[in-house]
């Protein structure tokens, strides 16, 4: 009797995972991954801006196991510092363009009408503009560096995340529980909250998963065109600038930092399409 | 009476279609208007005396109301803005601050190098990516397909920039290839050697571009041979090439097109990177100097005539679709 019941309970478990979409298991991973380079960067002691009299280390060095740059810094120590600048820069960036655009397109879908039209107009505004030249615009005026550059990728993130908000809201404004919730006498605050929010997590959540990717390679960009991260703060964008003018002589300080924004990109990306596909329900049958 | 002029003679559809392009180009025309609000509007933003921000605090008195006067500081924003929207409207951008000439002739003259690069990038982007779609999308699920998907998945997380690096390491360092790593100071009176600089770039943004476009041919293409009429076509006996490249290929090709159109403004904006990794001279670089210089007139230009670009390719987009194909809604 009893090894029946585990027999039966454990074919069941490994159907539940192997349900999930292959996107979704590879996608976590390489955030996992991404998550212990930043674990390891906190417990290394190797500090990532000190300069040693190793320079231009080739990979499998004494003690620099990814060799070292120009000035002798240790290049994995570097990179994975450069992954707790991507996680931070991806939070704050995400968090501004959700926030906003959650706001704004919840506002739009919910109560229709003038200020809808008054938000699209505005909003598609902001979406002929890419983060790129908001960027440019922002580091013109203020001060190039990483608050400018994550202020500008998160405006720019704004009309993807306000566009997900309000469709979301329309396909559950017409659904029988809000008007349940109406007729109950419940307020526009109350039911939005308690009853629609709930309700548009989930595109939500696959956008933002979409935004981190975004987010992490225009940070790249912005901090190798000299706009992002200042120096001697590890990113991979700015540790690209830099080993750019020396790639002759080696190119590893170049290959790696570029690796992992692929790796990281490639992690937001996979995660965000495993997560639609398994949101979908069309798609889960 | 049968030659006056009679709405109800008129194609109904021309009449719906004619409408929804004047409503359309008031869009555009809106949200060009309000661009011109956000990129003069930043400017405001400018913490203190902009005309100190460019001079420096080594700045003489004299130097700098020279400068306040140039920039028209003295006057109310308000008419500053109307003076600025009236040069825009007639070609002016003003003058830059640090070249000392018309911000409209630079951008042309940087126009001149970014556009090529852009429209030969799109251009090998559609060679690469239109086959391989066809290809990926006709054996669905084989070794094939899976591969286009692996490459397409590859070109689209590794940032350009680095895909760039990495050219040049292997091309230039490795293989030794003659090719420049920059631009020629002429610019195009050396066509040869001009040309040659812009191998690298355009095989770099071109397969950046072809692994987004090779999704989307596929993926098109895919639906397309799911449909009824696909399978019409092969029922009365067409060939399978007859089906795919008269049937399937035509009406895929539609979102192709209009992705193809917007890739072609933010490609744009995409190439500043790229073009820092050759070396140069576009729009891209154009923009970077004049942030390091603090030349805002020149960057209110050039974000500009990039934000223009967008709004018109999205207004081409959107009105082609609608002309193109007769189920698209636009009323």
């Amino acid at each position: 009797m009893r090894s029946q019941v585990v027999q039966s309970k454990t074919p069941k478990r490994r159907s539940e995972w192997a349900k999930l979409p292959i996107a979704l298991k590879v996608g976590s991973f390489l955030i996992l991954l991404i998550l212990l380079m930043v674990l390891a960067s906190a417990l290394n002691p190797t500090n990532p801006n000190a300069t040693t009299p190793n320079r231009l280390a080739p990979i499998f060095a004494e003690g620099h196991p990814l060799g070292t740059d120009i000035l002798g810094r240790d290049t994995l120590a570097r990179v994975l510092a450069g992954a707790q600048n991507a996680l931070y820069v991806g939070l704050i960036a995400v968090g501004i363009g959700l926030s906003v655009g959650l706001l704004l397109g919840v506002l739009a879908g919910y109560f229709g009408g003038w200020l809808d039209q008054i938000l699209s107009v505005f909003l598609e505004t902001l979406y002929a503009l890419p983060a790129l030249l908001i960027a440019l615009l922002f580091a013109a005026i203020f001060n190039p560096g990483v608050t400018t550059s994550m202020v500008a990728i998160g405006l720019a993130a704004v009309p993807a995340f306000a566009r997900v908000a309000r469709a979301s809201v329309l396909s559950v404004k017409a659904l029988p529980y809000i008007e349940a919730a109406r007729a109950l006498g419940m307020g526009n605050v109350r039911i939005m909250l308690r009853h629609v929010l709930p309700n548009i997590i989930g595109p939500l959540v696959v956008q933002a998963s979409l935004a981190f990717a975004v987010a992490i390679l225009a940070e790249a960009a912005l901090s190798y065109l000299g706009l992002g991260t200042q120096p001697p703060n590890p990113s991979w964008g700015r540790m690209l600038r830099e080993a750019q003018s020396y790639q002759e002589l080696t190119p590893y300080p170049v290959i790696f930092p570029g690796l992992a924004i692929g790796l990281a990109v490639l992690g937001f990306n996979l995660l965000g399409d495993g997560l639609r596909d398994y949101l979908d329900p069309r798609k889960r049958s | 009476m049968s030659r006056a002029f009679r709405l109800e003679t008129l194609d109904p559809r021309l009449l719906t279609m004619f409408a929804y392009t004047v409503r359309r180009l008031g869009f555009a025309l809106v949200t060009l208007w309000l661009a011109t609000l956000l990129v003069f509007g930043a400017l405001l933003l400018i913490p203190g005396n902009p005309a100190q921000a460019i001079l420096g605090i080594d700045a003489t008195p004299a130097d700098l109301e020279a400068l306040e006067a140039r920039l028209g500081l003295d006057k109310p924003p308000a008419e500053r803005y109307l003076n600025w929207l009236g040069g825009v409207l007639r070609g002016d951008l003003g003058q830059s601050i640090r070249y000392e000439t018309s911000i409209s002739q630079l951008i042309l003259a940087r126009l001149g190098i970014t556009l090529p690069i852009v429209v030969a990038s799109l251009l090998l982007a559609t060679l690469i990516a239109v086959p391989l779609g066809i290809l990926a999308a006709r054996r669905a699920g084989s070794p094939v397909d899976l591969g286009v998907s692996m490459a397409s998945l590859v070109g689209i997380v590794l940032p350009s920039f680095w895909v760039g690096l990495m050219f040049i390491y292997i091309f230039i360092v490795w293989l030794k290839l003659p090719l420049p790593t920059s631009f020629p100071i002429g610019g195009w009176e050396n066509p040869e050697r001009a040309l040659a600089a812009l191998v690298l770039p355009v095989l770099t943004v071109g397969l950046a571009s072809a692994s987004f476009l090779v999704r989307l041919v596929r993926g098109s293409v895919l639906e397309v041979l799911s449909q009824d009429y696909v399978r019409t076509a092969r029922s009365k006996g067409l060939s399978e090439r007859m089906v795919v490249y008269k049937h399937a290929l035509r009406n895929a090709s539609l979102p192709v097109v209009t992705v193809l159109g917007l890739e072609f403004a933010q490609l744009l904006i995409a190439t500043v990177v790229v073009e820092t990794v050759f070396g140069i001279p576009g729009l891209g670089s154009l923009s970077l100097l004049a942030i390091s210089a603090r030349d805002y007139p020149l960057v209110q230009g050039v974000v500009l005539v990039i934000a223009a670009f967008i709004v018109f390719m999205n207004l081409l987009v959107d009105l082609l679709y609608a002309l193109l194909d007769p189920r698209v809604s636009y009323a």
